[in-house]
């Protein structure tokens, strides 16, 4: 036999034998209570084999199983439920050793047009984690939010907001928007390449509880002075709402601003606050700053869309979910009609009273400031207001891209995150999982939206007219017919020495519940 | 069909049952501090201390079937009202898990009634005393005095979107 022969050989033989290794071994899934023999395509309910485990938890209703129990569980609910259910290769529970192995299996492996994997959202949380309280806000924090440019060397970590009134903003520390990173308790931020390093740096950017105390050498964006901070973390109470001002435009106008950083349930009287304020001062266009916001309480992105657009939304769909071809008229999960979220006129009772009519502004038109960090129900602010009619300039950088919603399950201590269903506008469109990006973007990613690619600008604060993004706002508010985009007043690009990899692995951080680790070597 | 206790006409159940009331309230107070459905006023928390913070947070956890809850040092100081929901979870990039969430949280409203400072679980009408807090009626007018009228379908297993 040829060479080349061989090779078409291997070919065929190689897959073949894979197959016949997934599936021909099957048969030999039987095992604890609810277990059966593995035949591709064949599914039994997933309740079948709930709560069998490996490791049943004292107190709950785990009853004895085995891993090969929960790998059909993984199998039957993702045949029922998840997504994307006909891309997934039907895998033998019994050749995998660990659910976490198999569950990895249990997803597309498909791409989408940008070439990214279609599927990002696909992991799991400790079920105790995952279960904790908090008062809505309230995280371990040393009061501020860290944006990590460059994850590896040379890294580069940078101060993006500040919240008010708590140990990073004290006189004493008098941190500012752009304060660079050097130094962690003594480990060098910038260069550092062994784990000791990595993990004092990560431990001290992620403080996991609060009265910890950590040192850091920081270098003002200003001056370039460098000095030495000591921060205290503290069970801080965030500010969904950070800034709401009105700025003038380059004609003469009064426009409104808003930072909006996190879709919680205290945002709700935040943002009607807000808007009757700015509807107060009569504004004639409005900012909405999301760049930082990475989505939350659908409903409460539902309100702010009705606060906008007015008499545009009513009774128009902000959102529909849309499940797997399986299910068109019910939702599976929780066996209701499936409705869509309307745009909503009156307060839900978040913190505030429910039913109150909501204030709005009646725009026909906003700009959207955006970054990566833009995301999920925060996306879902865009594509609903496009979808009645209401125009988007999105002025920033693309978004997350993720159009799409779990419902989380717990089996054995475990809660899985399959994406189950994807939010669509009053047009039934709901495809941007390349996320949305400004029309000028080089080059072209994901969905196309009339605006400005701006890189964020850390010089200065957020809300100042001078800031690159917000400049840019509102000189395309001015214009939005030009054939090109204003140019920022400062230019501020992303760094030359940031390799495409390195610009990808922007990060944003406050998470003292991330299971992974921020930087690495 | 079942009721919720009258919240809005205390005295008058009162003059009607007292017997009743008093007995109940002998034998609940010593168990577990807690009474039934309080009337009051909405107040905030002065002097806060450990003592006081973990009465709170005591009284949270046990709204939930003894769940540990995280609360700001600061809670129920400026405000009357409290919103407890599932601790934000977030990626290794900083967003939230739940970045599409229909989960509606729950609220508690500290209550002053005589000389009680008294945690009211909005959703449930449960009460309960908190024994080492010190509290002051709010002003008239404070923004979040009025009562809520609340979605009651919170922390349902499953029901957490993301």
């Amino acid at each position: 036999m040829s060479k080349l022969a061989r090779s078409r050989t291997a070919r065929w033989v190689l897959p073949l034998a894979a197959l016949t290794a997934l599936y021909g071994c099957g048969g030999g899934g039987g095992s604890g209570n609810g277990g059966t023999g593995f035949t591709p395509g064949v599914f039994q309910p997933s309740s079948k084999f709930q709560a069998l485990c490996a490791a049943p938890r004292s107190g709950t209703s785990d009853r004895p199983g085995s891993t090969l129990d929960e790998n059909n569980w993984l199998r039957s609910w993702t045949h029922e439920l998840y997504f994307w259910y006909d891309e997934v290769t039907d895998a033998d529970p019994s050749l995998t050793s660990t659910t976490a192995q198999y569950f990895q299996l249990m997803k597309t492996m498909q791409t989408t047009a940008s070439g990214a994997p279609k599927d990002r959202f696909h992991f799991t949380y400790p079920t105790s984690v995952w279960d904790a309280l908090s008062q809505q806000g309230v995280e371990a924090s040393y009061g501020l939010q860290w944006e990590i440019i460059a994850a590896t060397p040379p890294r580069s970590v940078r101060l993006a907001y500040l919240e008010a009134n708590l140990p990073s903003t004290t006189a004493s520390q008098n941190l500012m928007r752009g304060d660079t990173v050097l130094t962690v308790d003594g480990a060098d931020v910038v260069n550092a390449t062994d784990q000791t390093s990595l993990n004092t740096i990560n431990a001290g950017l992620e403080p996991a509880s609060a009265n910890e105390t950590h040192t850091f050498t920081v270098q003002d964006p200003g001056s370039g002075a460098i000095r030495t901070v000591t921060l205290t973390s503290v069970n801080e109470t965030t500010t969904p709402v950070l800034v709401e001002k009105t700025v003038t435009g380059p004609l003469g106008n009064t426009v409104g601003y808003i930072l909006y950083n996190d879709q919680i349930a205290t945002a709700e009287s935040e943002l009607i606050a807000a808007i009757n304020d700015l509807k107060a001062k009569g504004i004639s266009d409005l900012v909405l700053d999301l760049r930082y916001d990475g989505g939350g309480l659908l409903d409460i992105a539902s309100e702010l869309g009705y606060m906008i657009g007015g008499a545009q939304t009513a009774g128009q769909t902000f959102e529909l979910q849309q499940f797997n071809n399986q299910y068109s008229t019910t939702n599976p999960v929780t066996k209701q009609p499936l409705t869509p979220t309307l745009f909503h006129n009156t307060t839900q009772g978040f913190s505030t009273t429910a039913g109150q009519p909501l204030p709005t502004l009646n725009l026909m038109r906003v700009a959207v400031i955006t970054g990566t960090d833009t995301c999920s129900a925060s996306e879902s602010i865009i594509n609903s207001l496009e979808g009645v009619g209401v125009t988007v300039y999105q002025i920033g950088s693309k978004t997350c891209g993720k159009p799409y919603g779990f419902y989380p399950q717990d089996n054995c201590g475990t809660t899985y995150f399959s994406i189950e269903f994807q939010g669509v506008n009053a047009k039934g469109f709901g495809d941007y999982g390349d996320g949305f990006s400004p029309a000028n973007t080089s080059p072209a990613a994901g969905v196309s939206v009339p605006g400005c690619s701006v890189a964020d600008d850390f010089d200065h604060a957020l809300g100042d007219p001078a800031e690159d993004r917000l400049h840019v706002a509102l000189a395309y508010l001015a214009n939005p017919a030009a054939a090109t985009c204003p140019s920022p007043p400062t230019g501020t690009a992303p760094p030359a020495t940031l390799t495409q990899h390195q610009l990808l692995e922007r990060i944003f951080v406050r998470s003292p519940l991330r299971q992974m680790r921020i930087l690495r070597r | 069909m079942k009721h919720f206790p009258d919240h809005r006409h205390p005295r008058k159940r009162a003059v009607r049952r007292p017997g009743t009331l008093l007995v109940f309230a002998l034998i609940a107070l010593p168990a577990c501090r807690a009474w039934p459905a309080a009337p009051g006023h909405p107040a905030v928390i002065v002097h806060a201390s450990a003592a006081s913070r973990a009465d709170l947070e005591r009284a949270v956890s046990e709204a939930f079937g003894g769940k540990p809850v995280r609360l700001a040092d600061d809670a129920l100081t400026r405000d009357s009202l409290l919103v407890i929901g599932r601790a934000q979870a977030r990626d290794a990039r900083g967003i939230p898990l739940n970045g599409r969430a229909l989960e509606h949280p729950r609220h508690f409203r500290l209550l002053r009634r005589g000389s009680h400072c008294i945690l009211l679980h909005v959703e449930t009408r449960k009460s309960s005393v908190l024994m080492h807090t010190q509290c002051r009626v709010l002003p008239s007018g404070h923004s979040h005095q009025s009562p809520l009228t609340l979605k009651n379908d919170s922390l349902r297993p499953g029901s957490q979107l993301g």
